[in-house]
């Protein structure tokens, strides 16, 4: 076999395997974007986070300090969601803001456990 | 005022731009290399010339710049006086191979000796 | 406003003489005329001067707080800190645009003012390129995106900068990206003159050099300092969260890499002609598809910038650029065959296009995982979005094999080499790697990933350090010098090889940074009384005491801080004032964490929250190892001012 054929063949191999490993690392864990009344229709699956967005409703933000525990409450256009977090308050936490969560449903407590949380300011680097 | 200020930078701009169309201002070719870049391309080739090209000090084969060890036999090479001594042409800056005497690519004449 | 119509004038004046500029090079170029590529020329100086002129005209609105001016009345306000109104020129989209087009427009004059020499057949199109960029910013600026635009009315204060942007990387931060996106469009315009002209040999690569390594290293740098910024200021512990706009600084930075590296393959052994004038262009237009990320609105990120159709003219002007490079490409098919024939799969030859398919394979994945929520949400109607476990899985190993080709390909010959040979190379460095997984495994480390990357980190230092040495000790038996003198002139001599090598000693320390980082944080959240006090990790942290505070100077601000000591083995090492505050500009707390690093770990204390009778929630990180990416990145700029430092002879070799 020539060199070049045999260097062809080795470049296309390993782009094939960079190929599948991304393929690979794409599966799983990735996290879905759902709406409020999705999340609550969603059957809980513990293994894969799932993500929500939605506005702050004014006067839902409750910090309990000597726990790190935040409570508030997400509306969006099909309906509204308790949010549970554990940790400090994420910069720029305020009423009428839209935030995302991203976590696991517990239809039980009807609460959504959040491991993190995103706030999606606008105004963050920008004045509108 | 606003207007005047514009108008003056425009035509600033514009006699910029203009100055070198002006006729007799420029030479309407683009140059050929001039004597000293011509004369400084001939003493650089004269200078790797004395080298006697790149050869490994062990078995003679000849090595490509920027190599530690002779690819025949193995031997330590001496460190490169100089990075990229690749020989290019003057001119056109396309590879040539020592004792060439034209550029294959532009024709440039490449020794102004017998080698 | 009197400034203000003189800047939109300038810049209307820096859109007329680019498009000249553009007409007059490539008509020059094609019939030959100097004086109409000295007409062209003289036009980018005009818009060098022209696109200053805007720039320094917005500055003193900034600093006059003429609020009539929109761009002024939303970013400064007159209690702001003057060296932030100077951040305020960049922190806008306006103005972000009108500093892209000044750097642009700087660089492209220092290109035209040199004599030509090796680019004298390139040059003309080389500048057309950049002028016709430079005209597609100022259209812009012009039509969508005018930063003197004005108000009916001159409001009495203005909004002032948002606190996040209060802090020094502001400052340095977006210009070094900036300067980095403006710097890697001189080697795309190059790339297109050698397709244009058909010169495809190594000319162009020569004498673009020193531009693409200034692009390179600004960019690698800009992404660094953004990271630290992250890390210090946005108080979640991290520095780097594979949001979309990250990203997108990263995958011209992977792609640039690539390509940095390719170019060496075409000017030793003449292959690779068609990836490099495709990686330099790509590169470029990645620059571009970046802003075009942050400014749709099509993709969620939480540094979301305001919508402006500004991204789809950036989308557009990326497709023209790639439909023509790959036009010109097909067209040159014949020319883009390179005279070297390819060796061995063990070759110098074959590990850089193993270097190139990773780069680019990584590149193309993290641009697919910033894709991902658009294209899932337009294929399926349901949007999903990539967790960092995601990026970490195939960045991990494709970052690994990477290092592992920086450890091996010193001893990797071109065209060919045994594999004995290669063996007997690299038994020193195997021995201390293996010896490092032991030890590491000793000491208790057990993450898999972790032993592995430490180990190879310890080979690929190894390599470099004989490296360095066999070259040193070669150059004092040679020449009989010590070994001082050795290594000043071995690398005087060889630049490239030096400098190359140092850098790739930076990259490794910034892999060891991360490993170390990812693969051990220690987090405790506690919350304390004003007196009680903490064990984490062997610190003893005791709050002392706290306050609220009013603080006028920078507008209304409410500082609640807490007081607290360091204890180390039961002597105090530190006090730290971690910090949450309120601002009157701008709703929702700000935190300022409190940071104490050294070579080992950091300290990362955030305040969660403050009560009025004092009690006190923390959150209190320990990061391994954090210290190690910022060393490395100076490393790495030490390494490229060396691989750059012009030599002090010999011009003609060097192809300038």
């Amino acid at each position: 076999m020539s060199s070049s054929a045999k260097f062809l063949i080795g470049g296309v191999v390993v782009a094939v395997v960079i190929g599948l490993l991304i393929a690979v690392s794409f599966s799983g864990s990735t996290s879905d974007y759902l709406t409020i009344a999705q999340v609550k229709a969603r059957p809980a699956d513990p293994t894969r986070a799932v993500r929500v967005a939605g506005e702050i409703v004014p006067e839902s933000i409750n910090y309990n300090t000597a726990e790190l525990h935040l409570t508030f409450t997400i509306r969006d256009d099909t309906g509204r969601l308790n949010i549970s977090y554990h940790g400090p308050q994420p910069d720029m936490l305020v009423d009428a803001v839209e935030a995302v969560a991203i976590g696991h449903y517990n239809p039980e407590t009807e609460t959504f456990e959040a491991d993190e949380l995103l706030m999606k300011c606008p105004s963050k680097y920008e004045e509108k | 005022m606003a207007i005047v200020i514009f108008f003056v930078l425009a035509l600033a701009v514009v006699a910029a731009i203009a100055y070198p169309l002006l006729p007799g201002r420029m030479p309407t070719g683009i140059a050929p290399p001039s004597d000293d870049e011509i004369a400084q391309a001939v003493a650089e080739l004269r200078r790797q010339r004395k080298q006697g090209g790149l050869r490994c000090p062990t078995c003679g084969a000849s090595y490509q710049p920027g190599d530690r060890f002779c690819v025949r036999c193995g031997g330590e090479l001496p460190a490169a006086p100089e990075e990229a001594a690749a020989l290019l042409c003057p001119r056109c800056g396309t590879p040539y191979h020592e004792g060439d005497r034209f550029c294959v690519q532009c024709g440039y004449a490449l020794a102004k000796e017998v080698a | 406003m009197l400034l203000a119509d003189i800047g939109y004038g300038a810049l209307w004046l820096t859109l007329a003489a680019a498009l000249w500029a553009v007409v007059a090079a490539a008509a020059g170029g094609r019939q030959r005329r100097s004086d109409l590529l000295a007409s062209a020329h003289n036009a980018l100086f005009a818009t060098a001067g022209l696109s200053t002129l805007a720039a320094v005209l917005l500055l003193v609105l900034l600093f006059d707080h003429e609020f009539q001016v929109r761009y002024v009345y939303e970013h400064v306000s007159t209690y702001l800190k003057p060296v932030y109104v100077l951040s305020a020129l960049w922190a806008g989209l306006e103005g972000s645009q009108l500093l892209w087009l000044w750097m642009l427009s700087i660089f492209t004059a220092l290109v035209v003012w040199r004599k030509p020499t090796w680019d004298r057949e390139l040059r003309p199109y080389a500048v057309a390129f950049l002028a016709l960029t430079q005209a597609f910013f100022a259209f812009l600026l012009v039509q969508l995106t005018n930063p003197f635009e004005l108000l009916p009315t001159a409001p009495v204060e203005g909004v002032s900068l948002n606190p996040l942007l209060q802090n020094f990387w502001m400052i340095i931060h977006p210009p070094i990206i900036f300067a980095a996106y403006a710097l890697w469009t001189i080697p795309a315009a190059y790339a297109l003159a050698a397709l244009v002209t058909g010169r495809l040999n190594a000319g162009w690569l020569f004498g673009t050099r020193r531009w693409t390594l200034a692009a390179w290293i600004a960019l690698g740098l800009g992404i660094l300092v953004g990271a630290w910024w992250a890390y210090l200021e946005l108080g979640w512990g991290g520095y780097w969260g594979w949001d979309p706009v990250e990203n997108s600084s990263l995958i011209p930075w992977l792609v640039g890499t690539a390509f940095v590296h390719s170019a060496i393959i075409q000017e030793r052994r003449d292959m690779f002609r068609a990836w490099n004038v495709l990686l330099a262009v790509i590169t470029f237009v990645l620059t571009i598809f970046a802003t075009f990320v942050t400014r749709s609105g099509l993709i969620q990120s939480v540094h979301a910038f305001a919508e402006s159709p500004i991204g789809w003219w950036y989308l557009g002007y990326m497709l023209l650029v790639l439909a023509v490079t790959i036009g010109l490409a097909l067209a040159r098919k014949n020319e883009l065959q390179g005279e070297g024939q390819v060796g061995d799969l063990l070759s110098r030859e074959f590990i850089f296009l193993l270097t190139n398919l990773l780069l680019l394979g990584s590149a193309a994945a993290v641009l697919l995982g910033t894709l991902w929520p658009t294209l899932t949400g337009a294929a399926r109607g349901l949007a999903t979005s990539l967790n960092p476990e995601n990026y970490n899985r195939f960045m991990g190993p494709l970052g690994l094999l990477l290092v592992v080709l920086i450890g091996i390909c010193p001893l990797i010959e071109w065209r060919r080499i045994s594999a004995e040979r290669l063996l007997r190379g690299l038994w020193v460095q195997t021995v201390v790697a293996v010896v490092t997984a032991v030890l590491l495994l000793v000491l208790g480390i057990h993450e898999i990933w972790a032993v592995v990357s430490f180990a190879v980190s310890a080979f690929v230092i190894t390599t470099i350090i004989l490296q360095l040495a066999k070259g040193i000790t070669a150059r004092m038996r040679s020449a009989g010098e010590n070994i001082l003198t050795a290594t000043v002139t071995a690398v005087r001599n060889n630049r490239r090889r030096y400098g190359g090598q140092i850098i790739h000693l930076g990259v490794v320390l910034i892999v060891i940074g991360i490993t170390g980082s990812q693969a051990y944080q220690t987090e405790v959240q506690v919350a304390l009384a004003q007196g009680e006090s903490v064990d984490v990790n062997g610190y003893t942290l005791v709050y002392k005491d706290y306050t609220f505070q009013s603080v006028e100077d920078e507008g209304n601000k409410i500082r609640n801080q807490a007081v607290i000591d360091i204890y180390r083995g039961g002597r105090k090492v530190a006090t730290v004032r971690p910090e949450r505050n309120l601002h009157s500009n701008v709703q929702g707390a700000v935190t300022e964490v409190a940071l104490r690093m050294n070579l080992k770990e950091d300290l990362y204390i955030i305040l969660a929250s403050l009560e009025a009778d004092g009690l006190a929630a923390f959150q209190v990180l320990i990061n391994p190892m954090v210290v190690w990416l910022w060393i490395g990145g100076l490393v790495m700029f030490i390494g490229t001012l060396i691989a750059a430092w012009p030599p002090r002879k010999s011009r003609a070799e060097e192809g300038r």
